[in-house]
């Protein structure tokens, strides 16, 4: 096989090198969308299930409950939630109450 | 936007530490799972793309771990104060795993940029330092399944097993001592 002309040689390699930096910054895209995709998926989801789902549907009925005196729905739910959300079943016994209320 | 919004109540800095959290959780564990297979030499030629995607990975999971931890101090019912986040033991609220967490933190935020100073702090006692991000993770995973907040959720219990299951086995597979030759 022949060898090629330096100067092919050269633009040969620089070819090469010019690919290598256009696979790199694809995958730093790449990663880089991932991750923000990640992100606003694993946000959307809290919000949704967090603090808008189970949680508010426990603190709201614990708000009922505070009014009605029955306060059993919170108890299960509280570790799983904003300890504000535990700071509102505080007057009903929620766990994360008074944890809260030693951190502020 | 205004749903949005509305989702997340006065919550959004909580949340937005949560997402954080979770990014920072699999772009680490994704990292550890890159970085084992490069250093194992697991994965024939196309070094270049798994050292770059390595990089990458990690560099989002400190930009992810550094919102997860800022993110907080604008949570208006933690209030918690910069030494609550950055200082292991600091804060009341789950003291031990939040100081899991903090460690780990910081461990991957020293040792993890160590990779562009090691020509100066020496090839060989960076590989040896970087071997340690893999506590750093085993401690993020810890915190994570002991605070995390959506630790109790089937959502976050397949996402978390998928993204540790495969850099657990290949931290086992490395760790596991040599078997005998000609055994």
């Amino acid at each position: 096989m022949p060898t090629p002309p330096p100067a092919d040689a050269r633009a040969a390699g620089r070819e090469l090198l010019a690919a290598r930096v256009r696979r790199v910054r694809a995958i730093r895209r790449r990663v880089t969308a991932a991750s923000l995709a990640t992100f606003a998926l694993a946000w959307g989801v809290i919000a949704w299930t967090g603090s808008m789902g189970a949680n508010a549907a426990a603190t709201g009925s614990t708000q009922a409950a505070n009014v009605g005196s029955t306060a059993s729905t919170a108890a299960g739910s509280s570790d799983d939630s904003h300890p504000a959300d535990s700071a509102a079943t505080a007057s009903t016994g929620g766990g994360l109450g008074s944890v809260t209320t030693a951190q502020s | 936007m205004s749903v949005l919004a509305a989702a997340a109540g006065g919550h959004a800095f909580w949340i937005t530490s949560r997402a954080a959290g979770i990014v920072a959780l699999l772009a680490s564990s994704a990292a550890v799972t890159v970085g084992l297979l490069m250093g194992g030499r697991m994965v024939k030629r196309r070094g270049i793309e798994l050292r770059a995607t390595h990089e990458a990975l990690s560099l989002a999971a400190l930009a992810a771990l550094a919102i997860h931890a800022l993110a907080l101090l604008g949570d208006g019912y933690l209030t918690p104060s910069l030494a609550d986040v950055t200082i292991p033991f600091a804060s009341s609220f789950k003291r031990f795993w939040m100081a899991v967490g903090i460690t780990g933190g910081w461990l991957m935020a020293v040792l993890g940029p160590s990779y562009y100073v090691r020509s100066r702090i020496g090839v060989a006692r960076w590989r040896t330092l970087h071997r340690f991000t893999a506590l750093a993770w085993i401690l993020g995973v810890a915190h994570a399944v002991g605070q995390g907040t959506d630790a109790g959720t089937a959502w976050f219990a397949i996402g978390l097993a998928a993204a540790v299951i495969p850099a657990g086995a290949l931290l086992a597979v490395r760790l596991a001592p040599p078997s005998p030759v000609g055994t």
